[in-house]
């Protein structure tokens, strides 16, 4: 699943890392190595202990093909969500300069596609579930999550960067079911090693980290989820202003008449990111699911998330300052 | 006059990592940043990679092997603009199909990015990447990081190929590992990490390691090497700027 330069847009791909600086800071911040140094050693030795994982196949029963461990969710576990996501960003890192897996411009989406989902979603999933169930229901649904999110985010970020023509459905319907079965794969075998450390050193049986507040991850789950789904099916029909000014007038917006009018609406036009909720270069579509819309529900969603807490965070750092 | 210079940078396989690593950014951004169809507009920034392997007399062999593990990935999305593409397009006086065009685009982009991380790689000792990562003012716990990994990964990757082989002598029929043996086999190689990281932390603890004196050598940048970074840089945007 790593993407290589030539895949993304450098608008693309600079967003990402953007967005890669600021959780891997997050991260530094939350883990406080000061306090642990201990786990600067560890953290070094598991990025590598996981590269060299991958070199070790396994036979998948019944199918005579081979797979091998990811290692995101086992690293998510054994150290912890904020250790884990740096480890592998150096780990990806490594493996874009020294191997040509995946591009040093795309190491940022790369970042987000095997580390955030699997580190900050599939892991306190993991936790969730592991509570409820056994180690191997718990890896397997978090491992197929975080892949499958991972999977999506690779579509997305390739079809906004528009550089190769794959269809977005076509392209959807490949990703999504090959990374369902290594997803399947991925979990056993994270269940596998698990299940081996806890019987035989249980002293080293990972302690559970909580990675955010439940809170507001729940909600921005749920924010994306309206975002992305319901507002393509939300969007084609008029709200109710507009559906008052269409019984009254007969068109459901109000045009401007004066010149000033013009100008703004000009002006605002250029300026809009999402005019009338859609992306400017318009979008495919999957039945009723109305991509473009759906990637707007998503962008806004985040636009007003970032509005809401920017106060908060603009107070928090004026206070530690 | 800066030329002679510049050449002598570059021939002492001496490059400031600064400069190598600005350059190579700013060459996979200008490669990337070119349109679908945009084969012959790329042609020329073959150059610096072809230049550098020349000047710095790298290493032929390990750029193939590189290469060709590349290659399935720049097959599959390459065939898939085959499949996809279904126009045709002015090339100088003729109209060709699109799909080539596009697909040739693409193998040519990928080679060329990856071509810029292997000199990036090659003539870019770790110990000076990482020093111009600090100059960058990267975090220097994720510099120490990338240094303790990249000193453990090829030690690893030699007792993941011993234990894989010790497997294979055992049972020549099998093709990969049965999965219970597996688990137990990577759960062992877990369990010599987690020992080998407390002797490491041990050793660091015993030579008075911490995270703020760690040593890491920033290299001084020469006004020699910030121009021939500058020129370069600013070679590659306006070549950007100007076919567009």
């Amino acid at each position: 699943m790593h993407m290589a330069d030539a895949l993304i847009s450098p608008t693309v791909g600079m967003a990402m890392w953007g967005a890669t600086a600021g959780i891997a800071g997050y991260s530094l911040k939350k883990l406080n190595i000061e306090a642990d140094e201990k786990k600067l050693p560890l953290m070094g030795v598991l990025g590598a202990f996981v590269f060299a994982a991958q070199m070790i196949n396994f036979a998948i029963p019944g199918t005579g093909s081979s797979g091998h461990l990811g290692g995101g969710l086992l690293l998510a576990v054994l150290l912890g969500p904020y250790a884990a996501f740096l480890t592998l960003s150096v780990v990806l890192f490594i493996q874009a300069l020294f191997f040509a897996d995946g591009g040093l411009l795309a190491f940022g989406c790369n970042v987000l596609n095997l580390g955030f989902y699997t580190c900050f979603i599939a892991y306190p999933l993991y936790k969730q579930l592991i509570r409820r169930t056994n180690i191997w229901f718990a890896s397997i649904i978090a491992a197929v999550v975080g892949l499958q999110l991972g999977a999506f985010s690779v579509v997305v970020q390739t079809l906004l960067s528009g550089k190769v023509e794959l269809p977005f459905t076509t392209f959807t319907l490949f990703m999504q079911p090959i990374h369902l079965a290594i997803g399947i794969v991925e979990g056993i075998a994270t269940a596998t090693v698990i299940s081996f450390v806890t019987k035989t050193k249980p002293e080293l049986s990972p302690t559970i980290e909580a990675p955010m507040n439940r809170l507001i991850g729940t909600l921005g789950l749920l924010a994306l989820i309206i975002g992305g789904i319901f507002s393509s099916i939300a969007s084609s029909k008029p709200d109710g202003l507009e559906w008052s000014i269409f019984h009254t007038i007969g068109t459901d917006e109000l045009h401007a008449t004066t010149a000033i009018h013009h100008a703004f609406e000009r002006l605002q036009q250029s300026l809009a990111l999402l005019p009338d909720y859609n992306l400017k270069s318009g979008g495919a579509s999957i039945g009723w699911l109305d991509i473009g819309t759906s990637i707007s529900g998503i962008i806004g969603a985040f636009i007003v998330a970032v509005a809401i807490m920017a106060p908060y965070i603009i107070k928090k750092w004026r206070r530690e300052a | 006059m800066i030329y002679p210079h510049m050449l002598n940078i570059v021939q002492r396989r001496n490059i400031h990592p600064l400069s190598t690593l600005i350059i190579t950014f700013t060459y996979i951004f200008v490669v990337a940043s070119f349109h679908s169809y945009a084969f012959i507009e790329m042609i020329p920034l073959s150059l610096y990679p072809i230049a550098m392997i020349i000047f710095c007399r790298l290493s032929i062999r390990h750029i193939k092997h590189v290469l060709i593990a590349s290659l399935p990935f720049a097959t599959v999305i390459g065939v898939s603009q085959l499949l996809f593409i279904d126009e045709h397009i002015l090339f100088f006086h003729w109209y060709i199909e699109a799909r080539w065009m596009a697909f040739s685009t693409f193998v040519l982009k990928n080679t060329l990015a990856i071509l810029a991380a292997t000199v990036l790689f090659l003539t870019t000792p770790i110990e000076q990447l990482a020093g111009a990562l600090l100059s960058l003012r990267i975090p220097r716990f994720l510099v120490i990081q990338l240094l303790l990994t990249h000193r453990y990964i090829f030690l690893f990757l030699e007792e993941a190929k011993r234990l894989r082989e010790a497997y294979m002598l055992r049972a020549p029929r099998h093709r990969a590992i049965k999965l219970s043996v597996w688990g137990s086999l990577v759960g062992h190689l877990l369990l010599r990490t987690f020992d080998r990281a407390e002797r490491v932390y041990e050793a660091m603890t015993l030579r008075g390691f911490s995270i703020q004196h760690m040593h890491i050598k920033i290299k001084r940048w020469t006004t020699e090497e910030m121009i021939y970074t500058y020129v370069t840089v600013i070679l590659f945007i306006v070549y950007r700027l100007v076919v567009i």
